[in-house]
């Protein structure tokens, strides 16, 4: 998670950079970029990272994100988008053919909402019953009701959301931030991934892969039970004077290899590894050992309770992280009931139910600590899922999947608070008013980073490639949700 | 604010290095040179023709001459020893076996090697079944090769193809058998079309291998097992995404814009895009689709087929009857749970719902299944929740059927199973698709190159409307591709060669001549050396397209075999006459890829089984996040020390030390790796339980075979980094050895036990060695 290389920035295409990359790029007119490596190597060891803390473009509201990210596509019009119109037709065939994506919902009638809708907070922004926890923070969040994706399967959407296109392939988001900005703390990685221990999402790693972006942009899975990171301990104990007298005897040896190669860089990347390895140990130890949090804190992300333990613990984890320097922590949900806990083909009564007491009470701490801890102005918390829901019912009263429309949350980090964004049509299905893609929010995000969205940029295949590939996708930053 | 710039100035760099968005490159006739046909090239005569073994050096010397630059000296003996095992075979030098008497009695001395030992060892590592392993690995990525069906989107959920792997042995024995690269292709593009297969009672091994090698064909991912995803629009997609992958492989380009518009940077039009896919239509027919599951065939005789079909059929309709037994105590159960809560349901719609109930959910109306959503909660019982209140009877009958179940499936057979390529149906008229969505045809195309790989006097293949009127089984379009993609003096065929030739080069020197291998296009990078890569490539067709000829060349050169350490003099020169490093006045240091880690790893510690072939040896997903090998599901337990080749090939959770070291994902296909020295790598190879394993095997051979320290350490450095110890070295090590011995001994370990382990942790610490990591 660190290399003694230049700065990834002068990667060639594809491929990891190296020095022999960079010179090589500023043979091609870039001779002031060697020349700027060149000092920084000299400079000493942090200034060669690829992790340095880099200055963005423009003076930025956000250091950090949060992504709590709601694999399966949580149903707008059950949470965040009160419909009246879908219960006054509730059973009536809907005048429009729905784009459905399994069977189920052939008979294309409307459903109704079984959960209340009520105005919260000072802002009156209206949520159900279904998530009480997030209406308790409705003064804090931006609302987006217009959000709409390019596909209404879930790993073609859940990579939409996580890297900007369908396709699979491309960098995550929080590679991208992490390629632009470095970290703060020298000790961890940049771009962290909490998970339930028990499994994957559905997509998996597909959602934090770097892609041709180096390989130290990647996320990096951070464990809330057993060893945080792999292989960050020894398998078998080993003894304290043991491992030093290797690491020492290592270090000559490698030293001694090097000067037969003194132009390689990966020669000294391995040597200084092996230090960052043992830095690691001690600050992955302190960052992530949450036992010594107070039991109040605790209680706060639900950590004494069966239900919301396992999502809390990694909402809590995620603030310790943001809090030690990390840019990005990417926060997954259960994998049960399902790998996309929140896809309600059958019951959005019950099946929301359980989902929502999953993971409403931690993922409203999280943004109640951060801002009692003063860390809201400066983190981005993203609640999302990859798509929304049909107007119509499936299964009985169930919703089938719906690229057209979906609501998510945003707080912190300069977003407006107690602001809702765009509307739907009278039924939810699709967006209509402010409608926002997407690239545009990954453009926002960036920019509340201070980062240009069409200038953070990799070449790749002669394509000055970006995550918003603005050009094509038409992606902007949407004023409108800044404070 | 120095690195924003950096950003900035790449940024513009690559853009106008380029045609400008809005104007396209398609249509307008180029001369990029990768399209050329290739040209006679005249082999330079130098005045010094000390350093020129071959006409490769020639090329290289001639370049090097003119801005005053020179070949480094070769390298080391044990260095260049060490460079060829991992070129060709993959492995490390093994001193008593691969390289036999001669070269390892000159193995620890640095003596000079006579002149005929390099070529010795060439033939004897060309000749090695690890060569084809070893190759197939760079062919498989370069196809996009996996063992699993489908996106391989969950970690826990393995889609296993069954008997793909076929294609991956196929591979391995055409380049052992150094089957010409023509030949090679046309099998792997239209065997279906060579081996006769339609309506034999059962297959010969030459038509199993020639439908075995179309699973090249087979790359691009395919869900259409799901019956969600097997719709039009995924049909179309994974057209797509097959010629894509056909483009990448053996035309080194990227089709992937030219899918939904003429390409912005390179000169292929739609039309080019769809005429190519055209060729594939009729075996990945959209008009009639296969779903994967239908698309295998069954390796069998064809009245052993129906016996297993028949058998299977039977099973069948024994489980299904065991079902319904089972269904009859759940319906009983189900009948008194409901009793007791229907009474929550309101009076009103009660009778309704203990109808919708008791329902099947397939039979239900839409009525019915909203009345049973909206009081689930009382209506809907779970299978746990029914077996919980179970009397002790019934619930030794259910468990009694389970395993009568699990008895009746464990009988089931499988026929060994091809995943073959071939026409099918009627094909459809193919068009270019607006947008690439293929619901919005606009003109229709026939199979053909595109327009700039297409040379005079090569004939396209039949358009799928000639072949109907015909009325006869026409040729497919597959065959016309593979002929003219290797027709003698087209352009096609430069393009192919150079390609191929382009990645050899690549594998051999860490970077291409043309270092995008990926993209020969015109958004690619320009060959440093145009002349050789030309004469190369023109040596490959000259020589029947042979792969072995073609590395023996290049290993043989005099630059191959220089030093990866240049002389600082040299170094100075190079500064101001290459800054870029172009010019090949030295080898590189290079790491091993991530199959070569885990394979030295084993190798050094005699633990590599070197069984070929067969099916892949599973991997599981444990909670930790790792994956290693499933060591409950192997067939035998030497499995888990075979090579990392026939290690189950994911596409996304690959085990994690070959994940560590970069193995990449294979979405689509991969020419080229990249190598990263990131922290998790020293993290594996400090802890990992299998790194450790391998040092503890490494210390036990070398103490079976030499009975003191000073022996013990020349053994093991010989092992690991296939040369002797330096006096210095040779000292810190025996002290190291002695301190951890002491510690040990101290600790209150038995002599015995504390010499072992004092060698196990240097043995530990040399394989942690960035020199253990290298190609030198």
């Amino acid at each position: 998670m660190n290399t003694s290389s230049p700065p990834p920035i002068a990667g060639t295409r594809g491929g990891c950079a190296s020095r022999r990359d960079l010179l090589r790029a500023s043979g091609l007119g870039f001779g002031a970029l060697a020349l700027d490596f060149l000092i920084a190597r000299e400079a000493g060891a942090a200034a060669a990272s690829p992790f340095t803390p880099r200055a963005p473009g423009f003076a930025p509201p956000a250091r950090a994100v949060i992504l709590l990210m709601q694999s399966g596509g949580p149903s707008q019009m059950d949470l965040f988008d009160p419909k009246p119109e879908l219960g006054r037709f509730d059973g009536k065939v809907h005048s429009e053919r729905v784009e459905m994506f399994q069977k189920g919902s052939e008979a294309n009638r409307l459903l109704g909402s079984p959960w209340r809708f009520a105005p919260r907070g000072q802002c009156g922004m209206a949520m159900s019953d279904a998530i009480p926890h997030l209406a308790g923070v409705a003064d804090d969040v931006t609302l987006v009701r217009s959000m709409h994706t390019g596909h209404n399967n879930h790993t073609e959407a859940l990579v939409m959301l996580n890297t900007g296109k369908i396709f699979t392939g491309r960098p995550a988001l929080g590679s991208w931030v992490s390629y632009a900005l470095g970290t703060e703390n020298q000790n961890l990685p940049a771009y962290v991934v909490l998970r339930d221990p028990a499994g994957y999402n559905t997509s998996g790693t597909l959602l934090w892969q770097n892609a041709w972006l180096p390989a130290v942009h990647r996320g990096t899975e951070v464990s809330t039970r057993g060893a945080p990171v792999l292989h960050l301990h020894p398998t078998q104990p080993v003894a304290d004077e043991s491992r030093r007298a290797q690491l020492n005897l290592l270090a000559r040896l490698n030293r001694e290899h090097q000067q037969t190669y003194p132009g390689e860089p990966d020669l000294e990347a391995r040597i200084r590894n092996y230090e960052l390895a043992a830095r690691m140990q001690l600050a992955a130890a302190g960052t992530l050992d949450w036992e010594r949090e107070s039991p109040a804190m605790k209680r706060l992300y639900g950590l004494d309770d069966q239900a919301t333990r396992g999502y809390g613990l990694r909402c809590l984890m995620a603030r310790r992280l943001v809090e030690s320097g990390v840019r990005f922590v990417q926060v997954f949900p259960p994998v049960k009931p399902q790998f996309q806990p929140w896809d309600t083909h059958r019951n959005v009564d019950t099946e929301l139910a359980e989902i929502a007491a999953y993971t409403d009470l931690p993922s409203a701490a999280l943004i109640r600590d951060l801002k009692a801890r003063g860390l809201l102005d400066s983190t981005i918390v993203v609640w999302a899922g990859e798509f929304g829901r049909l107007p119509v019912s499936q299964n009985g009263i169930g919703r089938d999947h719906n690229r057209n429309a979906f609501s998510l949350l945003l707080a912190g980090g300069g977003f407006k608070r107690g602001h809702t964004h765009g509307a739907t049509d009278d039924f939810g299905y699709r967006a209509v008013q402010d409608r926002v893609s997407v690239p545009d929010l990954h453009a926002t995000l960036l920019h509340q980073l201070g980062l240009d969205h069409r200038q953070v940029s990799f070449p790749l295949h002669g394509r000055a490639e970006t995550l918003t590939d603005a050009e094509v996708t038409g992606a902007r930053v949407v004023q409108e949700v800044l404070g | 604010m120095r690195p924003r710039q950096h950003l900035v100035l790449l940024a513009m760099g690559a853009l106008l290095c380029l045609t400008g968005p809005g104007e396209s490159a398609a249509g307008t006739a180029t001369n990029h040179w990768a399209f050329q046909p290739l040209a006679p090239q005249v082999v330079p005569i130098l005045k010094d023709k000390s350093r020129v073994r071959n006409a490769v050096d020639a090329f290289v010397l001639a370049r090097l001459e003119a801005v005053g630059l020179s070949l480094s000296p070769a390298a080391p003996p044990s260095s260049l020893i060490r460079r060829l095992n991992f070129d060709l075979t993959g492995l490390p030098p093994t001193p008593d076996k691969i390289h036999g008497a001669e070269a390892f009695q000159r193995f620890g001395g640095e003596l000079h090697l006579e002149n005929s030992a390099i070529p010795r060892l060439v033939d004897r590592l060309n000749a090695s079944p690890q060569f084809g392993e070893r190759w197939a690995r760079w062919w498989l990525d370069a196809v996009g090769y996996v063992d699993v069906m489908g996106m391989d989107n969950d970690a826990g959920i393995i889609k296993l193809g069954d008997g793909k792997w076929r294609y991956r042995d196929y591979v391995v024995q055409s380049l052992n058998a150094d089957k010409p690269f023509d030949r090679f292709l046309l099998e792997q593009l239209a065997g279906d079309e060579l081996a006769g297969w339609r309506g034999a009672d059962g297959f010969t091994e030459e038509m199993r291998t020639l439908l075995v090698a179309t699973g090249f064909l087979r790359a691009a991912p395919d869900d259409t097992d799901e019956n969600e995803l097997n719709t039009p629009e995924v049909h179309h997609a994974q057209l797509q995404q097959s010629v894509e992958n056909l483009g990448q492989t053996l035309l080194g380009l990227t089709l992937n814009c030219a899918r939904c518009h003429d390409h912005k940077y390179e000169p292929i039009s739609q039309a080019d895009y769809y005429g190519l896919l055209a060729h594939l239509v009729p075996a990945f027919n959209p008009a009639a689709w296969l779903q994967p599951k239908d698309r295998v065939l069954a390796d069998l005789p064809k009245p052993q087929k129906a016996d297993l079909d028949r058998h299977n059929a039977a099973l069948d309709k024994e489980v299904e009857a065991l079902r319904q037994q089972q269904q009859a105590i759940r319906d009983r159960y189900r009948d008194l749970l409901l009793e007791a809560r229907l009474p929550h349901v309101p009076a009103a719609v009660r009778a309704e719902a203990k109808i919708a109930a008791r329902t099947p959910f397939e039979k239900r109306t839409e009525e019915q299944r909203r009345l049973a959503g909206r009081f689930e909660r009382w209506l809907r019982f779970t299978t746990d929740e029914i077996k919980v209140t179970l009397t002790s009877v019934d619930r030794t009958e259910w468990d009694r059927i389970d395993r009568e179940i699990a008895a009746v499936n464990a009988r089931r057979k499988s026929p060994p199973l091809i995943h073959a390529v071939y026409d099918h149906g009627k094909p459809p008229t193919v068009h270019v698709l607006r947008r690439g969505e293929f619901d919005k045809p606009a003109q229709a195309v026939v199979p053909t190159l595109p327009t700039e790989l297409r040379s005079a006097g090569v004939r396209p293949a039949p358009p799928a409307s000639a072949q109907l009127e015909q009325q006869r089984p026409a040729p497919s379009p597959r065959l016309a591709l593979a002929q003219q993609l290797t027709a003698p003096d087209s352009r096609a065929a430069a393009l192919v060669a150079r390609v191929i030739v382009n990645r050899v080069w690549q594998q051999l020197f860490g970077r291409g001549l043309v270092e995008t291998s990926d993209n020969l296009g015109v958004s690619g990078a320009r060959p440093t050396h145009p002349e050789l890569l030309d004469w190369l490539a023109g040596e490959f067709i000259r020589g029947g397209w042979r792969l072995k000829p073609l590395v023996r060349l290049i290993v043989e050169s005099s630059v191959y075999q220089q030093t990866a350490s240049p002389p600082a003099a040299l170094v100075a020169r190079a500064a101001k006459s290459d800054p870029d490093g172009l010019w090949l006045w030295h080898q590189r240091l290079r790491r091993l890829e991530s199959e070569m880690v885990r394979d030295s790893l084993l190798a050094v510690g005699g633990q590599l089984d070197l069984t070929p072939g067969g099916p892949p040896v599973l991997t599981t997903n444990l909670a930790d996040g790792s994956v290693v090998v499933h060591v409950d599901a192997l067939r035998r337990p030497e499995d888990q020390f075979r090579r990392s080749l026939y290690l189950l090939q994911r596409r996304n959770y690959h085990p994690s030390l070959l994940a560590t070291f970069d193995q990449p994902t294979l979405n689509a296909t991969c020419s080229r790796r990249s190598p990263s020295a990131v922290v998790s790598q020293s993290l594996t190879m400090l802890n990992d339980a299998f790194v450790l394993d391998a040092a503890r095997a490494l210390a036990a051979r070398i103490c079976a075979a030499q009975p003191d320290t000073a022996g013990r350490l020349a053994t093991a450095f010989r092992l690991a980094l296939s040369r002797p110890p330096t006096a210095t070295e040779a000292k810190w090590c025996r002290e190291a050895v002695e301190a951890e011995g002491v510690q040990r001994l101290l600790a209150g370990e038995s002599t015995e036990a504390a010499r072992t382990q004092a060698m196990a942790h240097l043995c530990h610490t040399l394989l942690n060695t960035s020199e253990f990591l290298s190609i030198p």
